[in-house]
């Protein structure tokens, strides 16, 4: 029995070290998951086609939506980023739109809607885009919040609402 | 007591980990962008998950009469088809009309009304002309999930002539993932839950465990637990943990190796070199195991190994390195969940993800190692002549193990000599070296035994001589049992993906169906496959119409990889349905062993070519 006794401890101990490197592992992981990415750089064309980088508004709260007149639901809330660029917009707040959409659709509602804010349009790469900044399948409306310091803080899958997005941006203003 | 707690702390800590779930909940609403995928699985039931296009709204095309076409969207509960969005053209053809039937109106401030479908959604259409080779429908759609988001506009193409279908998203490539296995372990894998997934194939693992394949993994590690110079159960469960997992990271690698290269190494291995070399280290363990000598390390290693692990440090290297090739060498095995997860890195690329479930399939497939070798360890005799006897009974298993190697080798009768000479060789020493020990009435029964056993082993001897191939009936060849062989498929062979090319070509041309079986000596399954599936009545008569080729791979020669790539098969065995068209039936593949009455029916469906709502 000397055996089994003197290994058990030592097998104990072996057991203990995986589990602890595992849990630190994945306590790792997940608190890399925890922290703020850097916004990706990337520029295309606005509704005039004049080209439009993302770091045109760097020093700013920007949230960016991506949208598309084939949504109904992105339609539904750019009343509700309109009213917000106009509440929040002299204390750095920005929106900026990315139609994943042909130009002359995202042309006609962005008149339609009276978009009070820039927005920049595209098909596949506005689908890369979309995909740099966490929307893989391109579902819309997708939305992201950026500090001023050019971290995404927040992400919206699906239309929000004043009670949803509010808060988020207030507290980087 | 403590190693009777362990099974007990292990369970603990694999609990453990789906709690992770829950904080990975609030971290994964604010992810980096490319871990999305994964992520958005590790959040299995989350209110968030959404799936992905081409199963929210799946789409199927039947061709009803030769000018009429119906499509389908099956579209899954909590979404909706905007009607209005639906557009059909047909390349080649033209679109006499079509009618949709009535959805739900909607009112929309900024779109008016609008009508959308939920559930079901079937259209025909009738085209101005019959339809022809080159045709293809190109449906427009799109639609919403229920919680407020959109899918982009997407794009379905089927060929009407034969029945294809490829669907794009916004007119770019297809969606990776979207496997064409169609069977539930690449659906598993295209999306649901990752722990559903991965239990899944620990599931699918476990059941593995029992067949054919994985039996010489028992005594493979038996004997590295009998050999050992430590003894408790601790050390058993730890020794066994050790191989098993050396067996289930060796899977998960060479597994996402074969996905993306698009060739499994465990095929190449099965050379005569490789095959001969393995089977030579066991012939090695079991001379030690006898007491010929001591299986020593180098000096220098094993110190250092002492120094990092305590003296144990290179049985549980030894155990790693033989879980390694057994994974590799001696367990390879084809089977559904293999070929599943392998396609799906291959068709994906996410190495990560399929990697993973291989190393969920592979534990499964160890849980019941891990049971026998802790088991064994617990039961084994702690020292003394019985420890020695016992090791010298796993001498002759090692050899087994040696002749199972090499005997896809061997012709048929020198595999029964060698099994002869082992199990004689077994009955002597059962006889004469155990020694005296126990009572009477164990040493008779002993002696019965042995005797037994070597009247038997001369049998096979003779058996062999007379070219005989069967160890349980070593004289059939004398009593003409053997002659009578049963019927067989008729199988044609091939040379080359060349030729199998011409004759596929030259069996649509013919209207005729073909099935492949792709086959190795050293494929367990494919063995079995042929001796007992291939031999069945009801079998035979269901492919009767359908051309039998078989493509012999057990060399592995360059041809039999370029025939293996051509038909994109990673691992025999595999059984291709190409119906009279000269489509193959992807989701009708067989890959594993399948016995007579499930392989009846997936050869009926597949090639009575009736099951085009299966697209």
């Amino acid at each position: 029995m000397t055996a089994a006794t003197g290994a058990a401890p030592r097998l104990l101990l072996a057991l203990a070290v995986v589990a602890g490197l595992a849990a630190g592992a994945a306590g790792w992981y997940v608190w890399q998951l925890s922290q703020p990415d850097i916004r990706p750089e990337f520029s295309l064309p606005d509704l005039d086609g004049q080209p439009r980088s993302i770091s045109d508004w760097d020093g700013d709260v920007i949230a960016l939506n991506f949208w598309a007149s084939w949504c109904p639901p992105c339609i539904k809330e750019i009343p509700l980023f309109n009213e917000l660029q106009a509440e929040y917009g002299d204390q750095g707040l920005q929106f900026v739109g990315v139609a994943l959409d042909r130009l002359e659709n995202a042309r006609d509602f962005a008149e339609q809607l009276e978009l009070a804010y820039p927005t920049m349009q595209g098909v596949q790469e506005a689908m890369t885009v979309g995909e740099s900044y966490g929307n893989a399948d391109g579902l819309l409306p997708y939305t992201v919040i950026i500090d001023r310091r050019g971290r995404i803080v927040d992400r919206f899958h699906g239309e929000v609402t004043r009670d949803d997005i509010e808060p988020v941006i207030r507290q980087l203003l | 007591m403590l190693p009777r707690r362990l099974p007990a702390f292990l369970l603990l800590c694999l609990l453990a980990i789906p709690g992770l779930d829950s904080h990975a909940q609030d971290a994964g609403a604010t992810t980096g962008g490319q871990e999305r995928g994964l992520i958005s699985r590790l959040l299995g039931g989350g209110d968030e998950e959404l799936l992905p296009p081409e199963q929210a709204f799946p789409t199927s095309l039947d061709v009803v009469a030769d000018d009429v076409v119906v499509a389908r969207w099956s579209t899954a509960e909590g979404y909706y088809l905007y009607l209005d969005r639906l557009d059909f053209a047909v390349e080649g053809n033209a679109i006499e009309g079509y009618e949709l039937p009535d959805g739900r109106i909607i009112d929309d401030p900024n779109f008016g009304e609008m009508e959308v479908m939920y559930g079901p959604l079937e259209v025909y259409l009738q085209l101005e002309e019959p339809i022809a080779d080159g045709d293809v429908l190109v449906a427009d759609y799109q639609g919403c999930a229920d919680s407020g988001l959109c899918y982009p506009p997407m794009t379905a193409r089927f060929e009407l002539a034969s029945g294809d279908v490829e669907s794009a998203i916004g007119g770019g490539p297809p969606p990776g993932g979207t496997s064409s296995t169609g069977d539930r372990f690449g659906a598993l894998l295209d999306g649901g839950s990752i722990w559903t997934m991965l239990g899944a194939f620990f599931v699918a693992g476990i059941a593995l465990a029992f067949t054919a394949c994985m039996y010489p993994l028992i005594p493979i590690l038996s004997g590295l637990i009998a050999g050992d110079a430590q003894r408790s159960s601790g050390r058993a469960l730890l020794l066994s943990l050790v191989f098993v997992q050396a067996t289930a990271v060796t899977y998960a690698l060479a597994g996402a190796a074969a996905g993306l290269t698009g060739s499994a190494i465990q095929a190449q291995l099965q050379s005569p070199l490789v095959l001969g070399g393995f089977a030579a280290i066991f012939v090695a363990m079991a001379l030690a195991m006898f007491g010929l000598y001591n299986i020593q390390m180098p000096a220098a290693l094993q110190s250092r190994l002492a120094a990092i692990g305590g003296q144990r440090g290179g049985n549980l290297l030894g155990a790693a390195i033989m879980g390694v090739f057994s994974a590799l060498i001696v367990g390879a095995c084809s089977g559904p969940a293999l070929i599943a997860a392998l396609v799906f890195i291959s068709n994906s690329g996410d190495a990560w993800l399929g990697g993973a479930a291989l190393f969920a399939m592979a534990n499964g497939m160890g849980l019941p190692l891990l049971l026998v070798g802790t088991a064994f360890g617990r039961w084994l005799p702690r020292g003394g002549p019985w420890m020695v006897r016992m090791k010298q009974a796993f001498g002759f298993v090692f050899l087994g193990v040696a002749i199972w190697m090499v005997a896809r080798l061997l012709p048929a009768p020198v595999e029964l000599a060698l099994w002869a000479a082992l199990l004689l060789g077994a009955a002597i020493w059962l006889g004469f070296a155990v020694g005296a020990g126990g009572t009477t009435l164990v040493t008779r029964f002993r002696q019965a035994a042995a005797g037994t056993a070597g009247l038997w082993a001369v049998l096979m001897l003779v058996g062999a001589a007379l070219g005989g191939g069967s160890p349980l009936q070593p004289l059939a060849a004398l009593t003409g049992t053997a002659g009578e062989e049963r019927a067989a498929v008729p199988w044609e062979s091939v040379a080359s993906a060349d030729e199998l090319d011409d004759m596929l070509q030259r069996a649509a041309a013919s209207g005729r169906p073909v099935m492949i079986d792709v086959y190795a000596d050293w494929c367990v399954y494919c063995v079995q496959l042929d001796e007992s599936t291939f031999r069945d009545p009801a079998v035979l008569d269901a492919v009767k119409a359908a051309i039998p080729i078989k493509v012999d791979v057990t060399a592995m020669a360059q041809r039999d990889r370029d025939l293996l790539r051509y038909l994109d098969v990673f691992l025999p065995p595999a059984v291709i349905f190409v119906d009279a068209d000269g489509v193959e039936h992807r989701d009708r593949r067989v890959v594993g062993y399948v016995g007579p009455d499930e392989f009846e029916r997936i050869a009926r469906r597949a090639l009575s070519g009736d099951d085009t709502e299966q697209l």
